[in-house]
C-alpha cells in the first residue's frame, strides 16, 4: 500500500467529469453522477463476513476514501484521502423491489466520502442482489467490473493495477495542433440547429426511473444477424445506436416538433482488452456522431451514416486527437472548461447519452460462492439531456436500460419507446403504430 | 510533367537502374510503364515490389492486435475469436484500417461479413483474396 502516498492525477476522462459535475449539474441540480453495477447470485451473502472482508481491503478502503482537489485555478486536480473515516458502508435489505426506492434515492456525492458503497438485498426465494454503487468521477463501469473481479478473488488489488502512474510528458506543437483539430472538428459537428429529448418547459422531477428490457438468448441470435443485414458489419452498436435515435426521433415527432439532427457522444474504453487496471479513474475517449435528420427516417441510412462516421473518425485519430485536447484542458479553470467543451451556445450536451457497458466477464460467473443469476450495470444518467440508454450483454442475453428523469418522459411515451425499440431491435424493420 | 530538369533527373535514375523494362526516354517526358503490359508482355520479376504472403499479413495483425488493442500478457492464437479476446466493434474497424493502409488493400464492403471479421484468421484469408496478383 506504500504506493498510495504518491501523488495522484485526475485522468482527462476524469477532468470532463468533474466539469460535468461542478458546473454543468450543478446548475440544475437534478440528475447525480452515481453509477451502480448489480449482481443476483442464488444464495445468502453473509452480510457481516462481506463488510469485514470488504473493509480490511485497503485499496478499497482507500479508494473510498478519495476527493478531488485543484489548489490553484492553474493546477492539475489530484486526488487527496479524505480526513473522514475510511469505512465502507455495507446496507442490508430485505425486498422483492428490483431495486428499492430508498437506495434509487440516495446519492453519492464525490466531496463527501464514502464515494462507494455496497448493499445487499435478500429476496424472499433466497436469492441475495449485491449492488455497488460509486461516484463516477471515482472510476468509470469497466473499472468497477475489475475491481469487482479482484474482491470476487479475494485478493486485495494491487497498486500497479489500482491507478495509472501520471504520464505527465510535455505535450508539444504536433499535439497542440491534434487539440486544435479535435476542438474544430467538435464545434463543427455539434453546430446547431440540433434536436434533443429535453423540453425547458417540461417541469422534471429528481427522481430517476429506469426500464429495464431483457431479451433472451435466443432473441439476441436474432439481432446479431440483423444487425450485419442492416449494415453494421462491424459489430452491433452502430445498429442498437440506430434504434435508439429513431425512437427518440419518434418521441419528437408525437410531441409535433420540428425534428433537426441528433448530436451523440459515444464513450469507448481506453483500457486494452484483458487489462487488470487501472481501476480508479475514467478511462475513456469519445466518438461523436452527427445524425442527420432525413437519415433519422431509413434504418439502413441511419447505421450506415454511424458506420461512415466512425470509419472517418479512426481513419483520421479523432477519437486520440480529442484525448490529446481533453490532456490539455486539464489544467483550465472550471468555469473556462466547462464553457469550451459545451460550445458558446450549448444548453445541453447531447441529444441523449449512450453506451454500450463492457460485457458481464465469465470470472464472475459466481460471486462469493454463489452462482451469478443477473448482472446488470446501471450507468449514471445526466441531466441534461436526462435520458440514456445503456445496452449491455450478460450470459449470452442483451439487457437494455433506459433510464429517465420523471416529467422528462410520460408513461405513454414511455410505452410507445419500449414498444418501438423492442419491434426494431428484433425485426430490423421500421416500426409504425400499425404494427400494434 | 513540365519541369524538363526533373524529368531528365527522373528518366536518367530509372535508365540507371536495375529495372529489365526498357524504356524510352525522351527530354521532356516520364514514361511509366504500364502494369498490365509488363505483366503480360515482358513477365518481369515482381519479387521486389514485396507482395505480401499470408503469414506476413498474420504477423503484422497480430503484432498490431497486441500492440494497441489486447493486453501483452492475453495470448492470442490466430484462430482466436475475436469476440472471446473482447475485441469491440471499433477494434475491429482499426484492424480493418490497418489492413488497408499497411497493405494497400482495400475489402469490398459486401466482405466484411461476421465469418470474415472472426479472428486473425479468416481476416487474413480475406485480405489474402484482394491482394494484387
Amino acid at each position: 500500500m506504500t504506493a498510495q502516498n504518491e501523488k495522484v492525477y485526475l485522468t482527462e476522462g476524469d477532468c470532463f467529469m468533474l466539469a460535468l459535475e461542478k458546473k454543468h449539474m450543478h446548475q440544475t441540480g437534478i440528475s447525480n453522477n452515481t453509477c451502480r453495477y448489480l449482481l443476483t447470485v442464488d444464495g445468502y451473502i453473509a452480510h457481516e463476513e462481506f463488510r469485514k472482508k470488504i473493509n480490511n481491503n485497503h485499496d478499497l478502503t482507500w479508494l473510498a476514501s478519495l476527493v478531488p482537489e485543484k489548489r490553484f485555478p492553474l493546477s492539475l486536480p489530484r486526488w487527496k484521502v479524505s480526513a473522514q473515516t475510511a469505512v465502507v458502508p455495507v446496507w442490508i435489505h430485505e425486498s422483492e423491489e428490483f431495486l428499492p426506492a430508498a437506495i434509487v434515492a440516495r446519492k453519492i456525492s464525490i466531496d463527501a466520502p464514502p464515494s462507494l458503497t455496497f448493499d445487499i438485498i435478500y429476496r424472499s426465494n433466497g436469492d441475495s442482489t449485491l449492488l455497488f454503487s460509486w461516484h463516477h468521477l471515482l472510476m468509470d463501469g469497466h473499472g468497477a467490473i475489475l475491481l469487482l473481479k479482484q474482491i470476487a478473488k479475494d485478493i486485495a488489488t494491487t497498486s500497479p493495477y489500482l491507478y495509472d502512474h501520471d504520464k505527465r510528458a510535455l505535450l508539444g506543437l504536433r499535439s497542440f495542433w491534434q487539440a486544435a483539430r479535435a476542438k474544430f472538428f467538435v464545434d463543427r459537428v455539434s453546430k446547431k440547429p440540433l434536436s434533443g429529448i429535453m423540453d425547458l418547459n417540461r417541469k422534471i422531477n429528481k427522481t430517476q426511473k429506469i426500464k429495464i428490457l431483457n431479451f433472451s438468448k435466443d432473441e439476441t441470435i436474432k439481432m446479431d444477424e440483423i444487425a450485419p443485414r442492416l449494415g453494421a458489419q462491424f459489430g452491433r452498436s452502430p445498429f442498437y445506436l440506430a434504434c435508439a435515435a429513431r425512437t427518440v426521433c419518434a418521441i419528437l415527432k408525437k410531441r409535433d416538433i420540428k425534428v433537426h439532427d441528433f448530436w451523440i457522444p459515444v464513450p469507448r474504453n481506453q483500457r486494452k482488452m484483458g487489462a487488470k487496471g487501472p481501476v480508479l479513474g475514467n478511462h475513456i475517449a469519445f466518438l461523436f456522431f452527427r445524425l442527420k435528420r432525413d437519415d433519422l427516417n431509413s434504418f439502413a441510412a441511419c447505421v450506415s451514416s454511424i458506420n461512415e462516421q466512425t470509419k472517418s473518425q479512426i481513419r483520421s485519430g479523432m477519437a486520440k486527437a480529442y484525448d490529446l485536447l481533453t490532456r490539455f484542458l486539464r489544467r483550465t479553470p472550471l468555469p473556462l472548461y466547462y464553457f469550451w467543451i459545451k460550445g458558446p451556445k450549448g444548453g445541453s450536451l447531447a441529444s441523449f447519452l449512450f453506451t454500450v457497458a463492457a460485457d458481464h466477464p465469465e470470472e464472475l460467473s459466481t460471486f462469493d460462492g454463489h452462482k451469478v443469476k443477473e448482472a446488470l450495470s446501471i450507468p449514471s444518467n445526466i441531466y441534461p439531456p436526462g435520458l440514456t440508454f445503456a445496452f449491455m450483454h450478460s450470459q449470452g442475453c442483451l439487457q437494455l436500460m433506459v433510464l429517465y428523469f420523471e416529467g422528462l418522459l410520460q408513461e405513454s411515451e414511455i410505452e410507445h419507446l419500449e414498444k418501438q425499440i423492442r419491434h426494431e431491435l428484433l425485426t430490423g424493420t421500421e416500426f409504425n403504430d400499425e404494427n400494434y | 510533367m513540365n519541369s524538363p530538369h526533373l524529368t531528365k533527373c527522373i528518366n536518367k535514375a530509372l535508365k540507371n537502374s536495375d529495372t529489365k523494362f526498357k524504356l524510352t526516354l525522351s527530354r521532356n517526358h516520364i514514361y511509366i510503364p504500364y502494369y498490365y503490359f509488363i505483366l503480360t508482355t515482358l513477365n518481369p520479376d515482381l519479387s521486389y515490389m514485396n507482395i505480401p504472403e499470408k503469414a506476413d499479413i498474420n504477423q503484422a495483425l497480430l503484432a498490431f492486435l497486441k500492440t494497441t488493442i489486447v493486453e501483452k500478457d492475453v495470448e492470442i492464437l490466430a484462430q482466436t475469436p475475436f469476440r472471446q479476446l473482447g475485441v469491440d466493434s471499433l477494434s475491429i474497424i482499426e484492424l480493418v484500417l490497418f489492413i488497408e493502409r499497411r497493405f494497400q488493400v482495400v475489402i469490398p464492403e459486401d466482405e466484411l461479413t461476421p465469418e470474415n471479421l472472426n479472428s486473425v484468421e479468416s481476416l487474413t484469408a480475406c485480405t489474402v483474396r484482394h491482394l494484387p496478383k
